[in-house]
């Protein structure tokens, strides 16, 4: 059996705020092969972000804590380490492309500086026009018109588009083994969104890194994901290879978002929507977190005592519900 | 470029046109006349007339104003009746460049002090480096400067009687003795400066550190080092640029206190003695310089920013 690139067990992380304690992720496990996509699903506040954060130790801490769990990459826990151990892991071994390419460049240093010194704090050795080459080179990778000239600009000169394109130019600056894109189109124009989204395929190709893709756009993932992840109040609640998450739903979570893509080939009169809101991290309703939203289990007793644990429900397919096959069958009510 | 600097430019000359008028005004609208204030109000009726006539007071308002403006515009601020016909400039400017003197070693001693205070205290926040710069930061803050002043006074010059207690001697006479009493003003004036700046370097510092860009910075597996010396404390900088241009010109201005404590002959002790005097031809060019100061002062801060910050610039 082939060992995971990635495994992630039982990590925990709750926030200290002065007057209440957030916890952010409960629980989570999950692995990533070589080469493989993952996709990590949720609302706003799930616990995706803060997931991924956690395993390059760049959450805030205080007020962040990690509780519990391990993040085991090429069977060395990353948890324990040290800032400066973690530091050849980051950027070299797992970089990342964060969600809002306005704020994430440092706006009084030139791009092609910020790019340089990815490569530069890894390589120290190198020198300075080999840098420079390679950099020139990363921003026409990604597709930046004009490399020599847009090196030696400033952020505020770049488009929105253009400036995550550079993001993702100074993650593959190291070929990592794994790339994390939190949201990378989020903060885009709709017609940016596919143009970045191919950088992104291109570079995760041109390198064939694992990569992990946050995001709450379902369409978006089944477009380059090969697994997916779908969280919920900081837990995982459903997990499964693409296919089997859109075509065999089994939490009602999940079936909600799917149910609430608008669709081209079917008119619904109405788009559905969750009933309810996501709820606050600092009073997560007890037993499974999702009940009062849920049109499946709802009301009954079970739901508002008890977790449900991820269970299988297929072939490398879980999911964290007491009622997957009744919320199956309300799947095939609602198409029909 | 060019045009900011073009526009800034002319931004205070309009400032400085605006301030003209306003001494001129005030100086016309105080009770009495200027000839009244100087001979006060046991003089002759015929010594009045003759001053005023002297002065130009009897021309109408108009003719008055453009003949201080156009006085200004070239450059001749005049002689002053009470200082024997000295000319004004020859009483102004040398004081103007005593108080810049002690200004400038001021801010200096607080930047070299406030900006290491500031980034470790953020950097460190929570810790007791952070909460020993924070008592420090708040007593600054807190204690006016003549009670600091008079305090330095009592002891470095009486307790213990290390240094002189004031008074003025040019550096090229005798630099010990001038750099000597340069030490408790600029001791006085920088800790309250400093304070004011750690906090202001402090909030900016925890500003940054939250960024976006300090993360992205940290992901690349940037040294903490570089982190934060390179990428947060660049942008915190640029704003803290501003804050020190802002209290180098307030202390120009501001220095009257601290002068007369320390007996320094400079533009706040020379505008106090004028007015004592009743110098009214000098106090009127020395609010006029401490303010041209002020303008040029924020000009160079503008210029400095625009070239620290490259979004100002093209914009």
């Amino acid at each position: 059996m082939q060992v995971p690139l990635l495994t992630v067990e039982n990590l925990s992380v709750r926030f200290n705020m002065p007057d209440q304690v957030i916890n952010a992720v409960n629980g989570v496990s999950f692995s990533l092969n070589t080469g493989e996509t993952l996709g990590i699903v949720g609302e706003s506040g799930s616990g995706k972000t803060v997931t991924v954060l956690s395993i390059l130790g760049l959450i805030p801490k205080p007020p962040g804590e990690i509780t519990g769990g391990r993040a085991l990459f090429e069977g060395q826990d990353l948890l324990p380490l040290s800032t400066e151990a973690l530091r050849s892991i980051r950027g070299q071994e797992i970089s990342m492309v964060f969600q809002d390419p306005m704020t994430s460049l440092n706006p009084v240093i030139k791009v092609g500086e910020q790019l340089r010194e990815a490569l530069w704090t890894h390589n120290p050795s190198d020198s300075r026009s080999n840098h420079r080459r390679r950099g020139v080179e990363l921003l026409d990778m990604v597709g930046i018109p004009q490399p020599e000239r847009r090196y030696n600009q400033f952020p505020h000169e770049y488009s929105g588009g253009m400036r995550q394109r550079a993001m993702i130019a100074m993650a593959m600056a190291n070929r990592p083994k794994l790339l994390i894109a939190d949201e990378p189109t989020t903060a885009l124009d709709v017609t940016i969104q596919a143009q970045v989204i191919e950088t992104l395929k291109a570079a995760r190709q041109e390198t064939g890194a694992a990569s992990i893709l946050i995001t709450h756009d379902l369409g978006l993932v089944s477009q380059i994901a090969d697994r997916v992840i779908v969280m919920y109040a900081g837990r995982i609640v459903e997990e499964g290879r693409i296919g089997d998450i859109f075509s065999r739903p089994r939490h009602p979570y999940t079936i909600g978002l799917l149910a609430s893509i608008p669709s081209i080939t079917q008119r619904r009169t109405k788009l559905y929507s969750i009933p309810g809101q996501p709820p606050d991290m600092a009073n997560v309703p007890p037993g499974c977190p999702f009940h009062p939203r849920c049109a499946v289990g709802g009301e009954r007793s079970v739901c508002r005592s008890d977790s449900p644990r991820l269970a299988e429900v297929g072939t490398r397919h879980q999911a964290a519900c007491h009622f997957t096959e009744e919320a199956a069958s309300w799947l095939t009510g609602r198409a029909t | 470029m060019t045009r900011y600097v073009a526009r800034r430019l002319l931004h205070g000359i309009l400032v400085m046109w605006i301030v003209s008028t306003a001494v001129f005004v005030i100086f016309r609208l105080v009770p009495g006349d200027p000839a009244a204030m100087t001979l006060g109000f046991d003089a002759s009726p015929e010594d009045y007339e003759a001053l005023r006539e002297e002065l130009g007071l009897n021309d109408p308002i108009h003719v008055q104003y453009l003949r201080w403006m156009g006085n200004l515009a070239r450059g001749d601020f005049g002689k002053s009746i009470t200082h024997g016909y000295a000319e004004v400039s020859s009483l102004v400017f040398p004081a103007l460049g005593r108080t810049l003197e002690l200004a400038a070693l001021s801010i200096l001693l607080a930047v070299i002090v406030a900006v290491p205070l500031g980034m470790i205290s953020a950097i460190r926040e929570g810790t007791w480096v952070d909460h020993i710069a924070r008592v420090f930061t708040t007593l600054g803050f807190s204690m006016p400067t003549y009670v600091m002043g008079i305090g330095l006074l009592i002891l470095l010059a009486e307790v213990f009687p290390l240094l002189p207690p004031g008074g003025y001697v040019p550096f090229g006479e005798d630099p010990v003795k001038h750099l000597s009493q340069l030490i408790m003003p600029v001791l006085t004036i920088a800790s309250v400066t400093a304070a004011r700046l750690t906090r202001f370097m402090r909030a900016g510092m925890l500003e940054v550190l939250s960024a976006d860009y300090v993360r992205t910075a940290r992901a690349k597996g940037l040294t903490e080092r570089r982190v934060n010396y390179w990428h947060a404390f660049r942008n915190a900088a640029i704003p803290l640029v501003t804050e020190v241009g802002v209290n180098f010109g307030l202390l120009v201005g501001g220095m009257v206190v601290i002068e007369q404590i320390f007996i320094w002959p400079g533009l706040g002790w020379l505008m106090i003695q004028s007015i004592l005097t009743r110098a009214f031809d000098v106090v009127q060019i020395a609010v006029l310089v401490s303010a041209a100061t002020f303008v040029i002062v924020n000009l160079l801060v503008d210029l400095t920013y625009s070239w620290l910050d490259p979004r100002i610039a093209r914009s």
